[in-house]
């Protein structure tokens, strides 16, 4: 026996390895959450070259549009050439941070408008595999965010922190199957649960066929399920099933939110 | 021991930007594994055991960052690196053409797998991950990369 082991040794750890990997996997299953502390302890020690890692680029973005900007400066014919370059390139080197300020000072007054606690946090990252939906952000417990805290943004929900660290956060967007919201539609208030579906669009589910649905309503949180705040908008209705022998209407609802610009987001913390 | 802790580093930095920059990149179109390519090219190019402890740690770092349950990619990509070096038993993988065409494999391979152990755990997965044409233009994609990244790699030697 122990021959056999001796001999097919580098055989015997793959197949080790492989029945830890399928255990893990199965054990997690069935307990979510059971590797919490050493996802948390990776999650922090990620969370440097992540940061680190989306200034550098951040930074590279803004050379790269300053050299194109003035390769184009060149055609232009002008007495005042030299001092409208200089102006033009300080203007370029402050026009960035001109829509970051907006974009922050938007964030900022929402933040002061509202009832709401909040924390404000940067994007890091995305799942790096794309097979699901979620942020990373700059923020986690040492700025009192918890599991299961909503992430908003000016333009509605973003989704909620599913995994935390200190100083990083896992949040999970709307737009993964696993997140569902207790919603409603703001007309009419027909009560219904908004999905994830993978893509860029959202289900509204649940909501009877005898309810008035049109194109164009605005779906908003309900507040039940104590973790996002009611009225808080999540979409538009952008198409409607109705008919046929089902229940329920087929909703498809678009984000309100741009998931594939956003960089800024809040993390409700309190009410 | 020190080359396999710069190696390391090395994919870990490669994870680190997938996770960080790649989807600002890609923001339309489905993203390159970045270190799925380093996986075809050192079970292509190397011989030595350790490569299996390095996969299984990449692996786990990629289930960490990812929203999935830990273990789903480490499984994935021992049985990609599994299949490849076995493969490589039998024809040479090392030409330009028979390396491009082992990522994008192993591209399909591994949403093939993905695919199976979800369904058979029953975890719901996003819908629009599993179109045809949309896993196809990311397998290209990776397969395009690899040719930019393999010469390099080549170059300084990394297995």
């Amino acid at each position: 026996m122990l021959f056999l082991v001796k001999k097919h040794r580098y055989l015997w750890v793959l197949v080790c390895i492989l029945f830890l990997c399928l255990i893990s996997l199965s054990f997690e299953l069935k307990k979510p959450g059971s590797f919490t502390f050493l996802r948390v302890q990776i999650l922090n020690f990620l969370k440097f070259p992540l940061k680190a890692i989306t200034k550098l680029f951040d930074g590279l973005i803004s050379l790269f549009d300053n050299y194109i900007y003035l390769v184009n400066l060149k055609r232009e014919i002008s007495i005042l050439r030299i001092e409208n370059q200089r102006l033009l390139y300080e203007n370029n080197l402050l026009r960035p941070r001109a829509i970051e300020n907006n974009r922050l000072r938007e964030l900022l007054a929402f933040q002061k408008s509202s009832h709401l606690k909040t924390v404000a946090a940067k994007i890091i990252g995305e799942d790096p595999t794309g097979w699901y939906k979620m942020f990373l952000v700059d923020k986690g417990s040492d700025s009192g965010i918890r599991i299961g805290n909503a992430v908003i943004s000016p333009e509605g929900v973003v989704g909620r922190v599913t995994e935390l660290g200190k100083g990083i956060a896992k949040v999970l967007l709307i737009l993964d199957t696993n997140s569902s919201i207790d919603a409603m539609i703001e007309r009419t208030c027909s009560r219904g649960v908004v999905e994830g579906r993978g893509d860029y669009i959202c289900e509204l589910k649940y909501v009877s066929i005898d309810e008035d649905v049109q194109i164009g309503d605005t779906v908003v949180c309900s507040g039940l399920g104590g973790i996002y705040p009611e009225g808080l908008k999540i979409g538009k209705i952008t198409r409607v099933l109705k008919g046929g022998d089902k229940l329920f209407h087929y909703i498809e609802v678009y984000p309100s939110v741009n998931f594939k610009r956003i960089k800024e987001v809040l993390i409700v913390t309190g009410y | 021991m020190k080359r396999f802790v710069y190696i390391l580093a090395f994919s870990l930095i490669l994870l680190i930007f997938q996770t960080a920059i790649f989807s600002r990149i890609f923001i339309y179109t489905p993203r390159p594994n970045i270190f799925l390519i380093l996986l075809v090219y050192m079970a292509i190019e190397n011989n030595a055991v350790f490569p299996l402890f390095w996969v299984v740690i990449m692996g786990l770092f990629t289930d960490f960052l990812s929203g999935g349950p830990i273990g789903l990619f480490s499984f994935q990509y021992l049985i990609i690196y599994l299949i490849i070096k076995t493969i490589c038993k039998f024809l040479t993988l090392k030409l330009i053409v028979l390396r491009t065409l082992s990522v994008f494999g192993a591209h399909l391979l591994q949403i093939i797998i993905f695919i199976s152990t979800i369904n058979f755990l029953s975890i719901s997965i996003n819908q629009n991950a599993l179109e045809i044409g949309y896993l196809f233009l990311g397998a290209f994609g990776a397969a395009f990369l690899s040719l930019l990244f393999y010469p390099l790699l080549d170059k300084i030697g990394y297995y």
